[in-house]
């Protein structure tokens, strides 16, 4: 993998009662800061974008300080060229999107003449050039903001949550335009979200972020997967992600089959070859306990395992060939199936409840 | 009905008054109105109670401190005198200048109301693509802040129209001269000429109805 700019942020910034501490250093492609809302998220962006300034500390991109406290620096957003794409979009809503794809100053006014077209083909927005704003869908007007961005032909791309204003249809629509552009542009990317599959999606490396401090980082796998980042999964409603190996596919039946140690989990069909690992996630609150194996139901998935820790009376933490599952019940259910430690229980969960995470095809 | 020469001399001269008032003024409203809805600097308070005293002011008051400093004995009018020769007072100028102090804070209000209804938000983002403060101005806040702009323009040049109090204590009552529409009622009134009362008013009220129209069909138009 090529060398990206290393990016230093070293810096503080407090607004009203809240801090932003950051020391980290970032030199992937893509990073990804994973937080819930009110984390700090889009504070960070605004302030390496040049938006805000921070109170002390500085912010280092390659070797072109853009801030800092101590010899006073603070290049203008304008000056840093670094493409910023907004939850909202913020088109110009009295230009149309031609007018606002021209709308960027490019950084090099004569390098790459053809460089708009073929972002204007990679984004698929060629047809939509001479409408305004108000006339595009969510999912277009989206697109136009990231051409806009990247027709400044940026030294960094900021994403602030770029896909939370969509819906999941239209968010597993956007992702793969996302892919194309990580594929197509050679710059560094910092992707700011609240959605684990997102950060799955793009990311190379991440850090969870949580009051304003970074509270670990890694590659996002690794990092999603660790015991430490259950409460972060819990704050972004999935609490189990596991990396299952492909035990076999079958087009013709819609299904895939995952080894989970000698047993097996039924998910939907996934074109992906025998033996390959994809990541799954499934929602706490989706899996059911039964104790006993065979029942007359639906759902495809009927797991065996053991309650290894019951956390505040309705979570439970279920060992299932060594991987452990968080389930949401009841405190009624809890006492009537009397739910304790060490108990032999089955998980069963849908094969539709289970959600890829995402998979290179 | 029949409007005299010297009703329609009086029409032209409102109407030339409030239109020169809205052109010099418009510029510094521009400023003016700009640094109140989207800068922060010391003063801020100062300069917004300043813009808007005249609105609150007894017009008479407001032409009274115009007075004592046009006035060959006052600062600014002193100063004119004894350098250039000029004579502010009782001139048209002095009536462009009263319309401008009074109809101006009615100006600034538009802009204010156009300018803050342009979210920072898309301001900021066309300068993280590059643009300067200036290029924004022109391009981003300006357009979108027009039909504010566009009301408070209409508004203040209604409000100079009519100016009454602070024109008759700078300019005086000249007819053909300083005697705007408003003066040319006062007077017209004071001489008991009834026809000629009814004519100005009239005239007065239709020029009010086209200016309050204008104003609501270019600020609440939805798009």
């Amino acid at each position: 993998m090529a060398d990206y700019t290393k990016i230093t942020l070293d810096f503080r910034k407090t607004l009203g009662n809240f801090t932003l501490d950051l020391n980290c250093t970032l030199e992937k492609k893509v990073t990804a800061f994973l937080g819930a809302s009110g984390s700090g998220k889009s504070t960070l962006l605004n302030c390496i974008s040049g938006i805000l300034a921070p109170d002390d500390g500085r912010i280092v991109f390659g070797d072109e300080a853009l801030y800092t406290s101590d010899s006073k620096i603070n290049v203008p957003p304008e000056k840093r060229y670094f493409g910023y794409i907004f939850q909202e979009g913020y088109l110009f809503p009295h230009l149309t999107v031609a007018q606002n794809i021209r709308y960027a100053q490019p950084r090099n006014l004569r390098k790459n003449p053809d460089s708009i077209s073929r972002l204007l083909e990679i984004l698929e927005i060629t047809e939509l050039l001479q409408r305004y704003p108000s006339q595009l869908s969510g999912g277009q007007r989206q697109r136009i903001a990231i051409a806009r961005a990247l027709a400044m032909e940026p030294r960094l791309l900021l994403m602030d949550e770029p896909l939370a204003s969509l819906d999941s249809g239209l968010k597993n629509r956007i992702i793969p335009y996302l892919h194309h552009i990580k594929n197509a542009f050679e710059i560094p990317i910092l992707y700011v979200t609240h959605a684990i599959s997102e950060a799955m999606a793009l990311a190379d490396e991440a850090f969870l972020i949580s009051d304003g401090r970074i509270t670990a980082s890694g590659e996002p796998y690794q990092l999603l997967t660790a015991p430490s980042a259950l409460p972060i999964a819990n704050l972004t409603g999935v609490e189990n992600i596991l990396s299952l190996p492909v035990a076999n596919s079958d087009k013709h039946r819609g299904v895939t089959e995952l080894e989970i140690g000698d047993q097996r989990l039924v998910i939907p069909y996934v074109d992906t070859e025998i033996g390959k690992e994809v990541p799954i996630a499934i929602r706490a609150e989706d899996i059911i306990i039964s104790l006993k194996p065979n029942l007359p139901i639906s759902a495809r998935n009927i797991l065996k395992g053991t309650i290894d820790a019951v956390d505040d009376q309705t979570l439970l933490s279920i060992n299932v060939e060594g991987h452990h599952l968080s389930v949401k019940i009841t405190h009624e259910a809890r006492e009537q199936l009397q739910l304790n430690e060490g108990k032999e229980v089955f998980c069963v969960i849908k094969a539709n409840a289970i959600n890829l995470l995402w998979h290179d095809s | 009905m029949r409007i005299t020469s010297a009703e329609i001399t009086a029409l032209i001269l409102s109407i030339k008054v409030a239109l020169l008032s809205l052109i010099v003024m418009f510029p510094p409203g521009l400023l003016v109105g700009w640094l109140l809805a989207k800068r922060d600097f010391p003063g801020k308070s100062l300069l917004n109670t300043l813009v808007m005293l005249p609105l609150v002011l007894p017009p008479v008051v407001s032409g009274y401190l115009l007075l004592i400093l046009l006035s060959k004995h006052g600062i600014i009018g002193g100063f004119l005198y004894n350098v250039f020769k000029l004579e502010i007072v009782f001139s048209q100028f002095a009536v462009v200048l009263a319309v401008s102090i009074i109809s101006f804070p009615l100006l600034v209000r538009g802009i204010i109301t156009g300018m803050e209804s342009v979210p920072p938000e898309l301001e900021n983002t066309a300068r993280t693509l590059g643009a300067s403060p200036f290029k924004i101005f022109w391009t981003i806040t300006l357009p979108l802040a027009s039909r504010g702009i566009i009301g408070g323009a209409i508004l203040g040049f209604s409000k100079s129209l009519g100016e009454f109090g602070a024109t008759i204590m700078v300019a005086g009552n000249i007819p053909g001269k300083t005697q705007t529409m408003a003066l040319a009622i006062f007077n017209a009134v004071n001489l008991g000429e009834d026809a000629s009362v009814y004519r100005l008013v009239f005239i007065s009220t239709v020029v009010a109805f086209i200016a309050i129209w204008l104003t609501e069909r270019i600020t609440l138009r939805q798009d």
